[in-house]
């Protein structure tokens, strides 16, 4: 009967109807689609913005090209490097904060309020935030600090040796609290009873965590590291905001060098291999994390 | 002898109970520091900005760093009114033009966004028909697309059709933000409407429309204020779009931000008082909807 019912109001009143109600989405569909592929199709071309006339289909020249330089395959280390850094990091603090800030005590809700301002802030505005916190000398906070266990001064964006770190403690400071509050609401809707099971039997607390608690989250783990891991391989803002991929290259990700190929050197076609390159890997992880999350859900 | 066995079980008893009780304190102990560490680190970059936003130029660049100083609102003044200060001539009086920039490219964003994606996410939501999981899941790819793979061509496109730094330009290219994210959003919240209660308003003689305007809009109204707030920020701290579709004329505030650090001049009290006036609108918006934060970060993935 339900079944039926539904079946007669899920039909629309007219069949045209969803399609005309839905016409904003096909534009922004459109206005995503169309964009795409005339990029997919630059990356076949020598389209260059000083000539910009003289389009060119050139195969896959620029592809040979960029494959064959280092410069490339350095970016995509790079990129590699920081995402993953960034993702096990941010999982594994998330969730010691989290488990922290799940049980009950004076002040929790504020600090766990608290949480919601660096994810709120304008990306750009808290690297700069971070650019004053690291400067070079002891006019850096951090530096002051550290000076006084007898390290530093380090010079933090400034070398290459610690850009990619400082960037990865910059991506930390924003987007942990984005874990760690996943983590709470995984944590407050785990079920009781094994847990009380495991109590009976006289469990230890680092057993009940690794075989019931880490298992109970991994949806969450999922979905954390399916938004943090295709964000930060397409990290751009805060590299943008402080080192603009230096110093030598050495923070130069595949988004940031495909921003310099395109607006340093006009050359939209090889920026567009770039980043059709990087779109590629982030699809691929996306499509794979997200079956994997709507599998554990299924479940 | 089954007495003394009585005693030994109650004093191991006290001592398991002790033992207890020193294990909570210990985690006890252990959570404040850990949440301390955590939360030094977590909030002394935004004390440092807001103590910097109100030092005169000379505690600025003081070194070491000074944590104790005469406050000033000299720098806010120099941002917003323009003020001569020390060698600095007032730099950025443009300031509140990019505010106020920010303002329109945003709200217009999310009027545009609000109007035509509530219907579209109802219907997502509601009626069955072909391309519908495509729609939904073009939308979700492009959340996860590099920017630049759509903005740089758009670049090109908007070049070509004279959109380049115009606010019409912007406020189309941040339909790419906002649009997806509401009706993908919204959806959900319509989805978690009981089928039942517009069913009994469908017999009762309404029609699709009087049972959206009527039932369904009311209902999901703590929803759609959460999208809208949420839009509105994630337009108010975008870059990269106003960074390559705009130029002078459009610049928003978190353009506006970075342009005080170049080559020729650090102000970085001036940054942090920017910091500060961008910052304080959004959060404020942020604690009202905090509840629908994750949610709304998550796609819709985490409802709760």
């Amino acid at each position: 009967m339900t079944n039926q019912l539904n079946n007669k109001f899920d039909r629309p009143p007219q069949r045209g109807l969803p399609y005309l109600l839905s016409l904003p989405a096909l534009l922004a569909l459109i206005g995503i689609l169309y964009p795409f592929i005339l990029g997919v199709y630059y990356t076949f071309t020598n389209y260059n913005l000083t000539t910009s006339d003289n389009i060119k289909w050139i195969g896959l020249k620029n592809y040979i090209e960029i494959f064959s330089e280092t410069e490339f395959w350095k970016a995509l280390g790079i990129t590699f490097i920081f995402a993953l850094s960034v993702v096990i990091i941010e999982l594994s603090l998330g969730l010691s904060v989290a488990i922290l800030l799940s049980h009950p005590f004076p002040g929790v809700q504020l600090l766990r309020a608290l949480l919601i301002i660096p994810m709120m802030i304008p990306p750009i505005v808290s690297a700069l935030m971070w650019k004053v916190i690291l400067l070079p000398t002891n006019q850096g906070v951090l530096n002051y600090f550290l000076s006084f266990l007898g390290i530093g001064p380090i010079a933090w964006l400034g070398d290459s040796g610690t850009a990619l770190i400082s960037l990865i403690i910059i991506d930390v400071w924003i987007y942990s609290p984005f874990a760690i509050l996943i983590f709470i609401a995984g944590l407050q809707s785990l079920p009781k009873e094994p847990y009380e099971a495991a109590r009976v039997d006289g469990a230890s607390g680092w057993f009940v965590f690794r075989k019931l608690t880490l298992p109970l989250l991994a949806p969450n783990i999922v979905l954390i590291t399916l938004f943090r891991l295709i964000d930060s391989l397409k990290v751009f803002d805060i590299i943008y905001a402080t080192t603009k991929g230096g110093p030598a290259s050495a923070t130069a990700t595949l988004h940031i060098v495909s921003y310099f190929e395109a607006f340093r050197w006009n050359n939209i076609g090889r920026s567009m291999v770039y980043l059709f390159i990087l779109w590629i890997l982030c699809f691929v992880f996306a499509k794979f994390l997200t079956k994997l999350w709507n599998r554990m859900l299924m479940r | 002898m089954f007495r003394i066995r009585k005693i030994f079980d109650e004093t191991m008893e006290q001592d398991v109970d002790e033992m207890k009780k020193s294990k909570i304190k210990l985690t006890g102990i252990l959570r404040v520091i850990g949440l301390s560490a955590y939360f030094t680190f977590a909030l002394t970059p935004i004390i440092w900005i807001l103590m910097m936003s109100l030092k005169n130029h000379n505690d600025v660049i003081a070194t070491p760093p000074k944590f104790i100083f005469t406050p000033t609102i000299e720098n806010y003044k120099a941002i917003t009114v323009g003020m001569k200060s020390y060698a600095f001539e007032s730099v950025r009086p443009d300031f509140p033009k990019y505010f106020l920039n920010t303002f329109i490219i945003a709200s217009f964003t999310v009027i545009v966004s609000l109007f035509l994606g509530t219907i579209a996410a109802y219907s997502l939501a509601r009626f069955s028909f072909r391309f519908k999981e495509d729609i939904a899941f073009t939308f979700l790819s492009f959340r996860f697309a590099p920017e630049l793979m759509v903005i740089l061509p758009l670049y090109v496109v908007f070049q070509k059709m004279h959109l380049y730094d115009t606010f019409v330009g912007l406020i189309l290219a941040y339909q790419l933000i906002t649009l997806p994210f509401l009706i993908w959003v919204l959806r959900g919240f319509f989805e978690e409407i009981p089928r039942e209660i517009e069913q009994a308003a469908r017999v009762d003689g309404y029609t699709w429309w009087g049972v959206f305007r009527r039932i369904s809009l009311p209902l999901v109204k703590p929803g759609i204020a959460a999208v809208v707030v949420l839009s509105f920020i994630f337009a108010w701290n975008n870059f990269i779009f106003a960074m390559i579709l705009g130029s002078e004329r459009t610049q928003p505030i978190t353009l506006g931000i970075l342009g005080f650090i170049g080559y020729e001049r650090v102000l970085w009290g001036q940054m942090a008082a920017a910091t500060i006036i961008c910052v304080i609108p959004e959060l404020l918006l942020a604690f009202f909807v905090q509840k629908y934060i994750i949610r709304g970060l998550t796609f819709g993935a985490v409802k709760g």
